[in-house]
């Protein structure tokens, strides 16, 4: 299994039939923003605490990746074991995390095109924790595009080069993948909003 | 591009930013060595079978045949049951089935739990 654009549920089968393939497609794609994920949930923990949950949620999705079903994305799947974990956590030490925002500042997804995000919504941990869901829930080649401009500083020359297309085959692509983010993150906010 | 566009292109680059900055990723050594235990974990990690429901649903007609018919057989005759070899053994294999239900059941929501 070599394809770096393996659904969900291909990489799944692959992980657990021991395809070493399939787990360094799934490693390269999700192990980072599962750690970010966590990181948001658990902001004010040592960091050490945050290594150790994220070490702990990979080996419990590996050992429990037969279960999926294919019914959630992978990386929802992955964030609902680490979730468990966090809250694991948070009764040993009898704290409590609050994974809802204000309900004003969660309905400025679809601002997203529209109009400049005020800088308290961007920042939120809410917020900042739904991007990392959002990355997520993306195809893989949509999301190391935008991490390698946009968080990597890359410029579109430099991105075309290291994947092998043209200027304007590159910004196309970026484009997509900008709208990709915009249509998961509008998304997923409603998602939030209604449950 | 147009102004809509450029909107969007600075919120994702802004979201972007705030969302998954250095900070919050992993050290490359952990991030390293995290992979190997992994790799360790998928190679002793024994692949499952899946059982279509058709198969298992005759599993257990045959064995529900099996003990009414043993049942019906040792219900007639005890003490010739208990001579004849054959019934004997598959006495032991019914009795072996239904005690390993329970066990398997404990397993398997132990597993699932700890998943």
């Amino acid at each position: 299994m070599t394809n770096e654009e393996l659904s969900d549920l291909d990489l799944a089968r692959g992980v657990s039939n021991g395809d070493e393939e399939a787990l360094k497609s799934l490693y390269d794609v999700y192990a980072d923003l599962l750690f970010a994920y966590i990181k948001h949930l658990l902001s004010e923990a040592p960091r050490v605490a945050v290594e150790d949950i994220w070490q702990e949620t990979l080996l419990s999705t590996i050992r429990g990746m037969s279960s999926f079903r294919g019914d959630s994305r992978l990386f929802t799947w992955m964030c609902g074991i680490a979730k468990r974990k966090v809250a694991d956590y948070r009764r040993q030490r009898k704290t409590s995390i609050n994974l809802n925002c204000s309900t004003a500042m969660n309905n400025l997804g679809y601002l997203i095109d529209k109009d400049v995000l005020p800088e308290d919504y961007v920042l939120q941990q809410a917020t900042r924790r739904h991007v990392v869901e959002v990355l997520g829930s993306i195809r893989p080649k949509y999301q190391k595009i935008l991490i390698q401009r946009y968080i990597n500083g890359s410029s579109v020359e430099e991105i075309a080069k290291s994947i092998g297309k043209s200027y304007k085959a590159t910004e196309s692509l970026l484009s997509r993948a900008r709208q990709a983010f915009k249509s998961s993150f509008i998304k997923l906010s409603k998602e939030e909003r209604d449950e | 591009m147009n102004k809509k566009d450029s909107i969007l292109e600075n919120n994702v680059q802004k979201l972007l930013q705030a969302g998954f900055p250095d900070s919050h990723k992993p050290d490359p050594g952990l991030r390293m060595e995290t992979y190997r235990q992994l790799q360790k974990q998928i190679k002793r990690h024994i692949p499952s079978y899946e059982f279509s429901n058709i198969v298992l649903g005759l599993l257990c007609g045959l064995l529900l045949l099996l003990m009414t018919w043993t049942g019906l057989i040792v219900s007639g005759d005890l003490a010739k049951t208990l001579n004849n070899f054959p019934i004997l053994v598959m006495e032991g294999i019914l009795l072996l089935n239904l005690v390993s239900i329970p066990i398997s059941g404990y397993l398997i929501v132990k597993r699932s739990r700890h998943a």
